[in-house]
């Protein structure tokens, strides 16, 4: 009985080991024999594999460079933290110096260097990506960049859902049907003050935007600030009122923390910022990071919250010098991420969910995807 | 702990008998199904397990079933527990399953999953003794289109 018991696992425990395992070795184990590279390359295999990913978290760290690199970076192994897993380009070229948008359960959104009107839909883990059809609703002249954008999930219909908020209109692309819907109804003006474009915080069946940094001469007033989201069951942009706890001279920006929506913020004088989490619809305190002087001269405003440790570290992503930063609650300390070089200043991060899931057009359930890798011609 | 305890006795595939108190023995999904649908008889049949197997899962059971034992002292114990000879992790396996103790099942498929996931195809044929039925030129071609997977 002993010794040759592997022989025996049946499929559905196999796959469930498969659920387990990163994108990197699925692909590879593809090639070990028919009966696994079936089980592998199943779309219901690759939702499961997606869905223990989102369950267990195993999130990597996606970083761009200035010169258009991708690297993909280790959070899971505490020993190794932030190690180099892989670098890329992406295969296009109009795309390789394109702007992340966001992301949302190993998708990716990309926006082409040089027209606000081409994106693709990436998942930098397995490398297929598809280009979104253009909107028939964008004039590149009057529009521009959007104002704020996302992507979510909407298990009803199983289906991708792309968002672009302009100031008069937002447009929701459905990856599974490939179309363009335009919609004009806000549930507040939208009004943004910087020039980027705000990346949509996806969570739940909700992609969430915080608005309105009303950034003059340095003075910060959250009044003006709002909280928006996109309900994607019903398919329309909605209001979340601000919390009690966002004094006037607070401000304030949206991630998401161990799968659920954070918020975190400040006030531009305290040189310290706290962090709260959604649970059960209401804002729970975390965590407060303090000595914000010891890292950099522009305080709240400049540090994007990335990533929370089981034990608590953080990470965050130093805009204003590009680089990349953990803070350690128990000494209460930063430490830069050592190994930069002028040229691999870190221009966005964003973490990613390591998952095998690439949406097709599904008209059916088992729709194969069309597989768009290095090389393919579009 | 409730005043009437009562104790259960599984027999496993050799024959070896195992006399567990109830409330440790319905960390078994299926044990716990036979007792709330009252079919017990006297002893509980578990023709998949050896007694091998069974004496590692009620060693976990008991541990975790442990009153007042800490998040620290589980994990080390997990830890300790997963480190075993891969047959042993494969039978662990089978057992937990046929149990339907998910705690344990997801425990061992994990530690699979991290002791394979840096290995090459030609490595998982030997360790799961896998034919390759693959021509090359299937092979290569799938290869090729993970190439990088591969680096």
């Amino acid at each position: 009985m002993e010794g040759d018991t592997s022989i025996n696992l049946a499929f559905e425990i196999i796959s469930f080991i498969f659920t387990r395992l990163p994108v990197k070795s699925l692909l590879r184990f593809q090639s070990v024999s028919k009966s696994w590279n079936a089980i592998l390359v199943e779309q219901k295999f690759k939702k499961a594999h997606r869905d223990q990913s989102k369950a267990l978290g195993r999130e990597k760290l996606m970083i761009q460079r200035i010169n258009g690199h991708f690297e993909l970076r280790d959070l899971e192994n505490r020993h190794s933290q932030l190690c180099l897993m892989e670098e890329q380009l992406f295969p296009l070229k109009r795309f390789q110096c394109g702007e992340i948008l966001c992301s949302c359960d190993g998708l990716v959104l990309l926006k082409a260097n040089n027209s606000d009107k081409e994106y693709v839909l990436w998942n930098p883990s397995t490398r297929e990506y598809r280009i979104l059809d253009s909107c028939p609703y964008l004039n590149n002249h009057e529009d521009g960049c959007p104002k704020a954008c996302g992507l979510c999930y909407d298990s009803n219909l199983d289906d991708y859902k792309v968002i672009l908020i302009y100031s008069l209109f937002y447009v929701v692309y459905s990856s599974s049907k490939s179309c363009w819907t335009k919609k004009t109804s806000f549930p507040c003006p939208i009004r943004i003050f910087n020039n980027r474009c705000s990346q949509g915080i996806s969570t739940g069946d909700s992609v969430f935007w915080s608005l309105n940094w009303c950034l003059i001469n340095q003075y910060v007033d959250s009044r003006t600030s709002t909280i928006i989201y996109f309900d994607v069951k019903s398919d329309v942009l909605k209001k979340l009122s601000l919390p009690e706890f966002i004094g006037v001279n607070g401000f304030f920006s949206l991630n998401t923390l161990k799968g659920r929506l954070s918020l975190y913020g400040g006030t531009y004088h305290d040189k310290e910022l706290d962090i709260w989490i959604m649970e059960q619809d209401e804002w729970k305190w975390l965590i407060n990071v303090c000595k914000l002087h010891d890292i950099c001269i522009k305080f709240v405003q400049d540090k994007k919250l990335l990533w929370c440790s089981e034990n608590g570290e953080i990470i965050f992503h130093g805009q204003w010098n590009q680089q990349l930063i953990i803070y350690y609650p128990k000494r209460k300390q930063f430490v830069t991420v050592a190994d930069m070089s002028k040229d691999s200043m870190y221009a966005m991060a964003l973490t990613c969910l390591d998952s095998s899931y690439f949406p097709g057009l599904n008209v059916k359930e088992e729709v194969t995807v069309p597989r768009l890798r290095d090389g393919a011609r579009i | 702990m409730s005043s009437s305890t009562k104790f259960l006795t599984l027999k496993t595939c050799d024959d070896k008998k195992f006399v567990l108190d109830e409330a440790i023995a319905v960390r078994s999904q299926t044990i716990k199904n036979m007792v709330e649908d009252d079919c017990v008889s006297n002893v509980i049949p578990l023709p998949n397990v050896n007694s091998k197997t069974m004496t590692k899962v009620i060693e976990y059971w008991k541990k975790h079933s442990e009153e007042g034992v800490s998040k620290d002292v589980l994990m080390d114990f997990d830890k300790a527990f997963v480190k075993v000879h891969h047959s042993i992790l494969h039978a662990l396996i089978l057992a937990a399953n046929f149990l339907n103790d998910k705690e344990i099942l997801d425990m061992m498929c994990q530690e699979v999953a991290d002791r394979i996931k840096g290995k090459t195809p030609e490595e998982i044929r030997k360790e799961f003794d896998i034919k390759n039925d693959f021509t090359p030129e299937e092979e290569e071609e799938i290869r090729k289109e993970n190439a990088w997977a591969f680096e």
